[in-house]
């Protein structure tokens, strides 16, 4: 185990050391690019940097990241609280899952941003409406993917389990439902970072409001040097999700790490 | 004394596509056999001969199509703890440690959880796997995984063993050193034994009885008993005298069927259905599971 530990350890360090000379290399290109194109085109590096620190300092990140965050916590949470259990039973129950998959392909093949003008038209310009939005994006690929997650569970083991004298709910709740956890995950990961999309989206085609909307007013306005702060926001805390979920996929699917 | 397992006029077949159509593939047809208590038989015969099948039928995963089969004198055998399942593929659930997987059939049955953990730790010590309760299937090598297969079969503390070629996905080393274990477990603690394969050598070794099974439609074609004295690991039995003659017998049976079973026995050909593709390799599968 220990030779493991430490050839991971190794590993690790030297993914590293590349990523922090990737990032090196593109804040390079950055700044050569942004003198060459000029202030008005393209910021500096250490501009953005300033125009970070004054925004933090006056307030304007964490109000937009509060109307944000709000909206996108409760569509993921909603998105999450409906679509797992959902694709859980139709996965389980073969009849709800022959009816309603059609229908869920029909919805994940539309493009729904098309809908957002349908949404404003039921529920306004508020958070409502942005709430909607999110959910509308981030629900599908959870369902979709925790459905076929159930529905791919390996033949062969729910046939070692029925020969053990498993019961369907047995099969269910032991095999199923763990053969599952890998894609419930995925369909999380998924979610959750289409939700980001979906929360941006939200704001710049409803009343302006958080990042999406700072980035549109920053933008409209060509104050450049805060554009990019609540862009680079809404990157770190993409990555700080999907990076949490990959963590607990780690500590929920433990037998994964031995399979190489 | 009556048989454990009892088998009469078994007939299972199963619709396999062709074209447009539907073929009806007759896998067995008219078996009949029968296992005494703690009995250890070896059923041998050319791939693809429904030995598999069998197995299944004999364990109630699937339903015969006629005949019937009684177990202790009850027909419909059910999957349960009387009966315990070694596949070929080891089938591990692969998000369960080895502790896991042997307990995991005392679970289903609803075994107090500590006599459960009490019997894993005897039968993974059995199967001499001690050290290794916290592994994962992935971090085992094949013959590893398949003892943890035979802990978890065994755990149940099975009447009746089914093992389906359990050995024939091994190397040949470890193949024949789980053999040789298998023997002593099964000297220790007998009981009732049906486990398939197409290698000459482990049925000679194992069995006390070997049946015979033809192509498809399969049935019993031949039954030998085995002479040697048992325990059987305690001397060569390869060296002894009926060995070759037997395992010449059984190999001169067994390259007789392959040959007049021809590209693909067993077929009835529906009226709307084309004709069968030559040489194509049909593997039994798992009954429709909603």
């Amino acid at each position: 185990m220990s030779a493991k530990d430490t050839v991971g350890i190794k590993r690790r360090r030297v993914a590293w050391a590349t990523r922090i000379v990737i990032l090196a290399a593109l804040v390079a290109i950055w700044q050569f690019a942004a003198v060459s194109l000029g202030p008005l085109f393209l910021p500096q590096p250490l501009s953005v940097v300033y125009a970070t620190i004054a925004l933090f300092g006056n307030g304007t990140i964490e109000v937009a990241l509060e109307q944000s965050m709000t909206v996108y916590l409760i569509a993921f949470g909603t998105s999450l609280a409906i679509g797992i259990p959902l694709g859980l039973v139709m996965g389980g129950i073969k009849a709800v899952g022959d009816a309603v998959d059609s229908f869920i392909n029909l919805f994940n093949s539309m493009p729904r941003i098309a809908l957002i003008p349908l949404m404003v038209a039921w529920f306004g310009l508020g958070v409502t409406a942005k709430i909607a939005i999110v959910i509308l994006l981030a629900f599908f690929p959870i369902v979709i993917n925790t459905y076929n997650g159930v529905l791919n569970t390996d033949k062969d083991l729910l046939e070692a389990a029925t020969s053990f004298g498993a019961s369907r709910g047995q099969l269910f709740t032991q095999v199923m439902l763990r053969a599952a956890l890998s894609n419930i995950i995925t369909g999380v990961r998924l979610g959750a970072s289409v939700g980001i999309l979906g929360v941006v989206v939200a704001e710049l085609f409803t009343a302006i409001s958080g990042l999406g909307g700072l980035i549109v007013n920053y933008g409209n306005t060509f104050q450049l040097n805060d554009y990019f702060v609540p862009v680079l926001v809404l990157s770190a805390i993409g990555v700080t999700i999907s990076e949490g979920l990959k963590y607990v996929e780690r500590r929920l699917t433990p037998w994964k790490q031995f399979q190489r | 004394m009556a048989p454990k397992v009892l088998v009469r006029d078994l007939s299972k077949s199963f619709p396999l596509r062709q074209g447009k159509g539907f073929i009806t593939l007759n896998v067995i047809e008219d078996l009949s056999m029968s296992v005494d208590e703690n009995e250890f038989v070896v059923i041998i015969g050319p791939s693809g001969s429904g030995k598999t099948t069998l197995l299944k039928l004999i364990d109630g995963l699937i339903p015969p199509d006629s005949g019937e089969i009684l177990i202790d004198g009850t027909r419909h055998p059910k999957p349960g703890p009387k009966l315990g399942f070694v596949f070929q593929s080891f089938r591990l659930m692969p998000w369960k440690t080895v502790m896991g997987n042997v307990m995991f059939p005392l679970k289903l049955n609803h075994i107090d959880k500590r006599v459960a953990s009490e019997r894993a730790v005897k039968y993974i010590t059995e199967v001499g796997l001690t050290g290794f309760e916290n592994s994962y299937p992935s971090e085992l090598s094949g013959g590893m995984q398949q003892r943890v297969g035979l802990a978890r079969a065994m755990a149940l503390e099975p009447e009746i063993m089914l093992m389906d070629e359990p050995f024939g996905s091994l190397d040949a080393q470890t193949s024949e050193l789980l053999q040789v274990e298998l023997l002593k477990l099964w000297q220790f603690k007998k009981n009732t034994v049906i486990f398939v394969t197409h290698n000459l050598d482990e049925a000679l070794l194992l069995a006390d009885r070997i049946l015979l099974i033809g192509a498809r439609p399969s049935r019993v074609e031949e039954e030998i008993k085995v002479p040697f004295r048992r325990p059987r690991w305690t001397y060569d039995v390869r060296s002894e005298l009926e060995y070759p003659v037997l395992r010449r017998h059984l190999w001169t049976r067994l390259r007789e069927m392959v040959s007049k079973s021809g590209t693909f026995p067993g077929v009835n050909v529906a009226p709307t259905a084309t004709a069968p593709l030559a040489g194509e390799e049909w593997t039994p599968r798992l009954a429709e599971r909603s």
